[in-house]
């Protein structure tokens, strides 16, 4: 039995100091955790995978600080006007996600979509595992993982309430987004130019405390070969790339 | 002929975001796994969230799966099942949320293997009766009243159904259809009987939800509540006349039974508690302890009666339709056949 598929891919290289894209405060705990996404028992405590979050809503949140740079509306990250009580969420230069489609499709929803159309893209999943570890893994990612304690105080008394721990990364890891449609080579452009602007903006929480700052370092495009085959019962995989430089260059000079 | 199965077999890089681990579409059955041996065990749960201060609900925690995940395609046909199967095999992610990375698939395994052959075992399907058996014992034929009259008194839960009273002469059905809704009831007594079915009639009927507003609708014209009360009141000592009433009832038909199962109504609710209780007794599970011991159960001669009515009703063309019509009916109908005997012998005439 053999399947095979064709599509491209946009590889990243980034390095970050610091960033904490966590789950979110878990309740009943005091420390707010990456992402569990699995752990063999063999390997114990320390070889549990975890999986990196927010890197979608960062382009996204890039789509939209580009485009207000360059005068062009777009849609919003949320599809909310106002609040019950009639305060203006929206600011000006942005329509509600969605409000666009099917006339006046704005060139924000033709990639990234909303609940009334699929995406074009797809972030693959990063997964990391701490670099403590010996050996070489292919499912995932080395990188550093610590925790920091902190402790909040009271606003004028100065007093400890009480003390917290957050999860974070630091290191160089590699993400991918797969073009799950044909893009025209404006909105291969556009896509391109929202990835070179995320390091204007922070990744995770604790953004003004310094933390969540991206470095891009490489950017390619890809065509990408996958098949897979049966052998003896068991899944085997090969995977054929090629680099599409010019592609990437036409694009980007076309917006 | 014996089915094969098909099995592909692969572990969860990523939580796999659905409502429940099993999934099914068509032959296919995807079921998530807390590890490959294991199949009791329910798997390991994750609950990814979003960073929104304070509000960690519905729309921001997702529900999710971790572990392994089987795909299992049974089929006859085996090209059909193959095509299944590459189809899987192509997929990287399942589940919601593969925009952002959930539900990412490492393949591991795939194998077939030889199906047990099933009997299939046919069951008789619940038909509603146009007309009831002869010669019924007096002990069923006063549950079958009871049955048929429960909805048309005014109980601790609800009124009469169809608004106006019908006075029961009979105390002890009176008293059954009256409190069918309490609680405690004593067990063996024509009270827990008509209690038991109503619950089973229920239960059989009441599968999706339909609230209304309305009992009946009243764009086809209004029903005469009191005309129908009246002749039901008129057919209560007799269970044959009183079934035949309601199966032949336009009014009943469109009345509700309940106000949430909007679909269902009150003719067929009663006529589905009465067919119940007939099949009960005709395999032998309703014991009539209150009757003699000769009428609680059909017995061999009985039965060899009924049997050879049977067989005369079939080869005699005379006594076909004896059984299911009313006497004014049938009078009618001789009534008219004679007239258009009449007509044919003057058109012979002429």
């Amino acid at each position: 039995m053999l399947v095979a598929r064709t599509f491209k891919r946009i590889k990243i290289q980034a390095k970050t100091p610091i960033a904490k894209p966590g789950n979110g405060v878990i309740r009943g705990g005091n420390t707010t955790n990456l992402l569990l996404a699995y752990n063999e028992q063999a390997e114990g405590k320390a070889g549990s995978r975890y999986m990196v979050k927010g890197l979608r809503g960062m382009l996204n949140h890039a789509m939209m600080a580009l485009a207000q740079q360059q005068g062009i509306e777009v849609c919003h990250s949320s599809d909310k006007r106002e609040t019950q009580a009639g305060v203006r969420l929206l600011p000006e230069g942005f329509h509600p996600n969605g409000s666009c489609f099917p006339e006046n499709e704005c060139i924000k929803h033709k990639i990234m979509g909303s609940i009334k159309k699929q995406s074009l893209i797809r972030f693959d999943s990063v997964i990391v595992v701490s670099d403590n570890l010996k050996g070489t893994f292919e499912d995932a990612q080395k990188i550093h993982i610590g925790t920091e304690n902190r402790t909040s105080l009271m606003y004028k008394t100065k007093k400890s309430i009480q003390n917290f721990k957050d999860r974070y990364i630091g290191g160089r890891l590699i993400f991918t987004i797969e073009l799950l449609g044909k893009l025209t080579k404006k909105e291969l452009g556009f896509l391109l130019k929202g990835i070179l602007y995320m390091p204007e903006l922070r990744w995770g929480r604790g953004g003004n405390n310094g933390a969540g700052k991206l470095v891009l370092e490489n950017i390619q495009l890809q065509k990408v070969r996958l098949e897979r085959t049966i052998v003896k019962g068991k899944v085997q995989e090969e995977t054929k790339v090629q680099n599409l430089w010019r592609e990437m260059e036409e694009a980007l000079q076309s917006w | 002929m014996v089915k094969k199965r098909y099995i592909l077999e692969g572990k969860l890089l990523t939580p796999l975001i659905t409502s429940s681990p099993v999934m099914k579409k068509g032959p296919v059955r995807i079921k998530v796994l807390r590890a490959l041996n294991d199949m009791q065990r329910y798997p390991l749960r994750s609950y990814p969230g979003k960073l929104v201060k304070g509000e960690r609900r519905e729309p921001t925690v997702l529900k999710g799966f971790r572990g392994y995940v089987r795909i299992t395609c049974y089929d006859w046909n085996e090209t059909r099942a193959r095509e299944v199967i590459k189809t899987y095999l192509l997929k990287d992610y399942l589940g919601r949320g593969t925009c952002e990375g959930f539900g990412k698939i490492q393949w591991l395994t795939y194998r077939e293997e030889e199906g047990k052959t099933q009997l299939r075992v046919k069951k008789r399907k619940l038909r509603i009766r146009k007309g009831l058996g002869p010669n019924y014992p007096l002990a069923l034929q006063r549950l079958l009243c009871a049955l048929m009259l429960h909805d048309f008194v005014q109980t601790s839960k609800h009124i009469s159904k169809i608004y106006v009273e019908v006075t029961i002469h009979d105390p002890e059905i009176r008293v059954a259809c009256q409190r069918h809704h309490e609680q405690p009831v004593e067990e063996n007594t024509l009270l827990s009987r008509v209690k038991y079915y109503d619950k089973m009639a229920a239960y059989i009927s009441r599968r999706k939800t339909k609230k209304v507003a309305q009992r009946y609708d009243y764009k086809n014209g209004k029903i005469d509540f009191e005309k129908l009360a009246k002749e039901i009141e008129e057919k209560q000592q007799s269970a044959y006349k009183l079934y035949h009433y309601i199966y032949h009832s336009k009014e009943l038909k469109r009345i509700v039974e309940s106000m949430s199962y909007g679909r269902k109504s009150l003719r067929n609710h009663l006529l589905l508690m009465v067919n119940l209780a007939i099949g009960d007794f005709l395999k032998g599970k309703l014991v009539l302890a209150d009757e003699k011991k000769s009428q609680q159960r059909p017995s061999k001669e009985w039965e060899n009666t009924q049997r050879l009515r049977m067989l005369r009703c079939i080869y005699s063309p005379s006594m076909s339709n004896a059984d299911s019509r009313e006497p004014n009916q049938l009078e009618d109908r001789e009534g008219s056949e004679h007239s258009r005997g009449k007509d044919s012998k003057k058109k012979a005439v002429r």
